[in-house]
């Protein structure tokens, strides 16, 4: 039998895409938790600029991670519970591709869209110019990480009772990599160094995830599905 | 037609537990293939076990299982279709899409018209558009169900059907008897639980669990 892989993509991608749509409250339930922690931080602090200005640009990390870690461990838990994995094991496709692909999409439409308010927030932090920029840059990239670790936790989770509290155990010491490599960026800027061997850095944990993760999220699925 | 173990389906002194409970002990079976299989067994004598573990999602301990002559598992993933008791629709999706994405997933051709002419033949074109999580159980099963109705379904090997009477009006069993009948005149085999005490096919093999 003839199998067309070009519509097994095209599908796949159909088939995220409705989905992410049709629940936009995720998307906006995130921006909600964000800004309500951005707005929080300065009201509880005081009035002191010079503070403000120290911690701003934890603030910003802070309230994008917080946000972020609730929808993470929900990437396959629809799927699972709607019979969609199986479909997606039995695919001719390889169920490694299928986990990258979704991983794409899933960052795609509910990550990036959240780094458009990095300006805004930041402005209202008064963050410098420069930092704004690498900011969104390290955010980019180290977002996909957290996809990828987000992948693998989410798929180790599944079936269990309490993912919701087994989820941010295994995926904040997995992040740390990214956490110190994204704020040594940041760092470096500040000080008038070179970024960049910073983010090469980054830039190769993320590659690292980007090879380990599908195979490990596809095996434990394997496992999720064949319990 | 093909003769021999290219042709069979046979489990070999299988035995499956989950958790702590046996389900199956040196169970010897040999499916007629081509041709339906009825399995017919109490509740939790793990009919629904038997039809998993043969579509590789349940492991079993100790056995031997032949599909059609030692199938590559990639293979045999793509030579048949599982329809579960529980519809595996997503509630976020309508009908026709959920459909259109089942079949782009499988790598076949399709196009709307195939489908909506299927969802006609189950009489059910007019739920196309509704989202799966407005729909009946028994309109959710018929869309299950419409998988089975398309050319290249017929081009597979088995169809594993876990009891796919439930929920179903009248017409539904009919139609869904006329195409079980043409999958079987195709060389297909069918291994289908089920409670029923009629049944209206003449050749078939009725296994007790």
């Amino acid at each position: 039998m003839n199998i067309n892989f070009k519509n097994i993509l095209i599908a796949l991608i159909e088939k995220e895409f409705k989905s992410y749509i049709r629940s936009i409250n995720n998307l906006m339930n995130m921006i909600v938790f964000m800004i309500a922690i951005i707005i929080l931080f300065p009201l509880t602090m005081g009035p002191s600029e010079e503070k403000l200005t120290l911690v701003s640009n934890a603030i910003v990390w802070i309230a994008l991670i917080i946000s972020i870690i609730p929808t993470l461990d929900k990437i396959y838990i629809g799927d699972f519970k709607n019979g969609w994995l199986e479909q997606y094991y039995f695919s001719p496709l390889l169920l490694e591709i299928i986990i990258l692909i979704k991983c794409f999409v899933f960052w795609f439409f509910l990550i990036i869209p959240l780094s458009i308010f990095i300006p805004i927030f930041s402005i209202l932090l008064n963050i410098p110019f420069l930092i704004i920029f690498w900011n969104i840059i390290i955010f980019a990239i180290g977002s996909l990480g957290f996809c990828l670790i987000g992948s693998i936790c989410s798929s180790l989770t599944l079936g269990t009772k309490s993912n919701n509290l087994i989820s941010p155990l295994l995926i904040l010491p997995l992040a740390i990599p990214i956490f110190i490599f994204g704020n040594g960026v940041v760092e470096a800027v500040k000080s008038n160094y070179d970024p960049l061997p910073n983010l090469y850095l980054l830039i190769t944990v993320c590659l690292i995830l980007l090879v380990i993760s599908p195979l490990i999220s596809a095996y434990s699925i394997k496992i999720a599905l064949t319990r | 037609m093909k003769t021999g173990l290219q042709n069979n389906m046979i489990l070999k002194d299988i035995s499956l537990t989950r958790g702590l409970k046996i389900i199956f002990s040196s169970l010897n079976i040999e499916f007629l293939c081509p041709g339906l299989n009825i399995i017919k067994g109490e509740n939790g004598s793990g009919k629904t076990s038997l039809l998993m573990m043969i579509s590789t999602l349940l492991q079993e301990d100790r056995g031997t299982i032949i599909r059609f002559g030692k199938l590559k598992k990639n293979n045999w993933l793509n030579e048949h279709i599982l329809i579960k008791q529980n519809s595996s629709l997503s509630d976020e999706l309508t009908i026709e899409e959920n459909l259109k994405i089942w079949c782009g997933l499988k790598g076949w051709n399709f196009n709307t018209d195939k489908i909506q002419k299927n969802l006609e033949h189950f009489g059910i074109l007019k739920y196309k558009n509704s989202l799966v999580s407005e729909c009946s159980s028994g309109i959710k099963k018929k869309a299950e169900l419409c998988k089975l109705n398309f050319e290249e379904s017929f081009k597979l090997k088995c169809w594993l059907l876990d009891e796919p009477l439930n929920h179903l009006d009248q017409n539904g069993i009919l139609f869904l008897e006329k195409i079980m009948g043409k999958f079987i005149n195709m060389n297909g085999t069918i291994l289908q639980t089920s409670h029923e005490k009629k049944i209206n096919h003449k050749n078939f093999k009725l296994i007790k669990l």
